[in-house]
């Protein structure tokens, strides 16, 4: 057992890291499910009770916790299979940048996605995302000033956590009850 | 604390929890006076149905044979115009015969009729006489059925009759907030159309893995389906459909109304293998100018192909839906039932542009066909002056004997408690950017009357007035607005007033 726990304690990047990651995901997720929200309020206003509303609402939050969830185990497991330095070593703005590129590209692939995407379109678009991650995460490797103003940005991001994690555990406690005890 | 039952008490609570449990039907069939010798209704909507596709519009090819013989045992409207150009207007409209400015279901995503109007339905309307049936393929429109809930009797979900459950809420993990979770997944944290979803991540993931899953099937389907399969939320087979409304039309009992709005025509028009050669005859109709509000500019060979493939869509579907009404034939209720086929909106195949999602008001995108079938019809009857699908709520409940609801802004079709009025306007409007909120600032609107067509298009980087006449033009190439006829200013004048009656509750007060 100990040598299972050795390994991960060695190979998990700091908590410090962990952290300021988690908070630059949640930023990302819950900001864009929370964007979604807003877009649809309107014409949810026209639909739905304003408790009708606050359901949805917890929905989107209880998923964008479950998708931060994933999310982050997926980054976490690349900084356990891949070697530390590449991945584990700067692991909050790797991983960053990781998301705002994906993210990017999920984006925009679903603006201008056609219902019959090629295979190499979907590659050509994904490498571009995967560029633009290397490209910043050497940039802020390499130059200390863009790598305190990453750290900077992240570190005051983690205020979000504190907001969107309690907000999405009670989100996912209101839909679980709702799931088990029916809409009442 | 124990409870002590005595067989005495369990046969008494028994029969009284049966009594209740029979209290709600009963009383709701003879408290409220229904009778059952009263017809059925059944209201048919076929999403984005073009009437000019019609050959008993003119049109060279003969899409619906099916349709045109039930035709001949109908009441037939030629120039029905559709209030809005896409399902959540057109759809709301039909539903509570209101115009789009009343019921404010403006939005592409939008949801339901303004909160003043959730009593103002059809369902609504026949509840105290009928039972009610709601169903409708496309999701857009199940948002009116969720909305009205309260006065359907019965509700068939979206995806009863589709081969592919692709929602996630349809997964029996939500059985229990079904449509809570239909609300909150469906167009919101995934979204299949055009357009983000809310998961950032995982939204993309969904879509791609849908299309994937759409092109396992199309390649299990090519047999039948070689063009594509259908898909409306999830992928369905034109045969299963027919099947599916068969059964449940089959369910029903005397005396219901049932709103079955089913997919196709609409895209992707997937006709099966037998249609899939039809009407390849070199004909191409009119080529007309790329109108200015096209975003989408599509080349002329690619509209011609999808107009082709549209019209082979029409037959397949005829042909399914033709095998309907002969079941419906052999059980009487086809000649013992009130049957309107319409639809919420039509196609465009010109102009730059193919489908519906458009900015550009041309005819085609709101003439739509009418036919209404009252019980013993043996004659048809053509009515060629126009009408709103505002219109058919009040006139089915004309036809039934009850109360034209006072809340409609319809009237009585012609030929079915109403007269043909050439100096009716009937408009149409467009107003899928516009908050439902505030005054409309951005919209296509059209009104009709006289035989002319008047548009105005009100856009940032484009407005503007065409006006055409419909009898010497019936295919608008020849717009007449700047030649300035009295009529023109007649209807512009009209059409404007009529803008700032509808945007002035809503304007800001300064």
């Amino acid at each position: 057992m100990s040598t299972i726990r050795e390994f991960f304690t060695n190979r998990l990047p700091e908590k410090k890291e962990l952290t300021l990651a988690l908070s630059g995901l949640a930023f990302l997720v819950f900001g864009w499910q929370l964007r979604a929200l807003f877009y649809n309020f309107p014409a949810f206003l026209l639909s739905y009770t304003v408790g009708e509303i606050l359901v949805i609402a917890a929905y989107m939050l209880a998923f964008a916790l479950i998708e931060t969830a994933i999310v982050m185990a997926f980054v976490l497991a690349l900084a356990i299979i891949l070697p530390h330095k590449l991945f584990a070593e700067g692991f909050s703005y790797k991983s960053f940048f990781l998301f705002l590129g994906l993210g990017a590209v999920s984006v925009y692939l679903q603006y201008v996605m056609n219902n019959q995407p090629k295979i190499s379109f979907l590659a050509r678009e994904l490498a571009y995302g995967l560029a633009a991650w290397i490209l910043l995460s050497l940039l802020t490797h390499f130059v200390p000033v863009v790598k305190k103003i990453i750290l900077d940005i992240l570190d005051r991001l983690t205020i979000f956590i504190y907001i969107y994690i309690p907000l999405g555990i009670l989100s996912l406690l209101v839909v679980t009850f709702r799931l088990i005890f029916g809409g009442l | 604390m124990t409870t002590r039952l005595s067989r005495r008490d369990f046969l008494k609570w028994t029969t009284l929890g049966a009594a209740a449990l029979a209290a709600r039907p009963l009383a709701s069939f003879l408290d409220l006076g229904r009778d059952a010798s009263a017809p059925n209704v059944f209201v048919f909507v076929f999403d984005a149905w073009c009437a000019k596709h019609l050959q008993m519009q003119g049109y060279p090819r003969d899409t619906m044979p099916n349709l045109t013989r039930f035709a001949e045992r109908a009441f037939v409207y030629h120039n029905h115009i559709a209030s809005g150009s896409f399902t959540v207007p057109g759809t709301a409209s039909l539903l509570t015969g209101l115009h789009p400015w009343t019921h404010r279901a403006v939005q592409l995503t939008a949801g339901g009729v303004a909160p003043a109007h959730e009593d103002h339905n059809v369902f609504a309307a026949f509840q105290k006489k009928y039972d009610t049936v709601g169903y409708t393929q496309n999701p857009y429109a199940d948002i009116f059925l969720y909305q009205f809930e309260k006065s359907l009797d019965t509700y068939i979900p979206e995806s009863a009759f589709n081969i592919e459950r692709r929602m996630l809420s349809s997964l029996p993990i939500f059985n229990n907030d079904a449509q809570m979770a239909f609300a909150s997944f469906e167009n919101n944290i995934f979204r299949n159309g055009k357009g983000t979803s809310g998961s950032l991540f995982l939204g993309i993931g969904s879509r791609l893995g849908g299309l994937s899953r759409y092109s396992k099937l199309r390649k299990t389907y090519i047999g039948d389906y070689p063009a594509g399969v259908p898909i409306a939320s999830g992928v369905f087979l034109l045969d299963d459909l027919v099947n599916g409304l068969s059964a449940a039309i089959r369910e029903i009992e005397s005396p219901t109304i049932s709103y079955f709005h089913v997919y196709p025509p609409h895209e992707p028009y997937a006709p099966k293998r037998e249609f899939a050669r039809l009407f390849e005859d070199g004909w191409t109709p009119v080529e007309k100018p790329v109108h200015p509000l096209s975003r989408a500019r599509h080349p002329w060979d690619e509209v011609l192909i999808n107009r082709l493939r549209y019209d082979q869509f029409l037959a397949a579907w005829d042909a399914e839906f033709g095998r309907l009404l002969e079941e419906m034939k052999a059980s009487g209720q086809l000649d013992n039932s009130v049957i309107v086929i319409t639809s919420d909106h039509g196609e465009l195949f010109e102009r730059g542009e193919i489908g519906h999602n458009s900015f550009v008001f041309a005819n085609p995108i709101v003439h739509v066909p009418l036919f209404i079938s009252l019980p013993g019809q043996t004659e048809r009857k053509d009515f060629y002056e126009f009408t709103s699908a505002v219109d058919v709520l009040p006139t089915l409940a004309n036809l039934v004997g009850m109360e034209t609801p006072s809340w409609t802004e319809g009237r009585l079709l012609p030929g079915l408690g109403g007269e043909e009025d050439p100096n009716r306007s009937v408009y149409a409007l467009d107003a899928k950017t516009a908050s439902s909120f505030s005054s409309f600032k951005q919209y296509s609107i059209s009104v009709t009357r006289q035989r002319h067509r008047l548009i105005r298009y009100q856009y940032l980087d484009y407005e503007g007035y065409e006006f055409y006449n419909l009898d010497e033009d019936p295919e608008e190439l020849k717009d007449l607005f700047a030649s300035k006829p009295a009529l023109a200013t007649d209807m512009k004048n009209e059409l404007d007033q009529t803008i700032a009656d509808f945007n002035r509750p809503y304007e800001k007060k300064k």
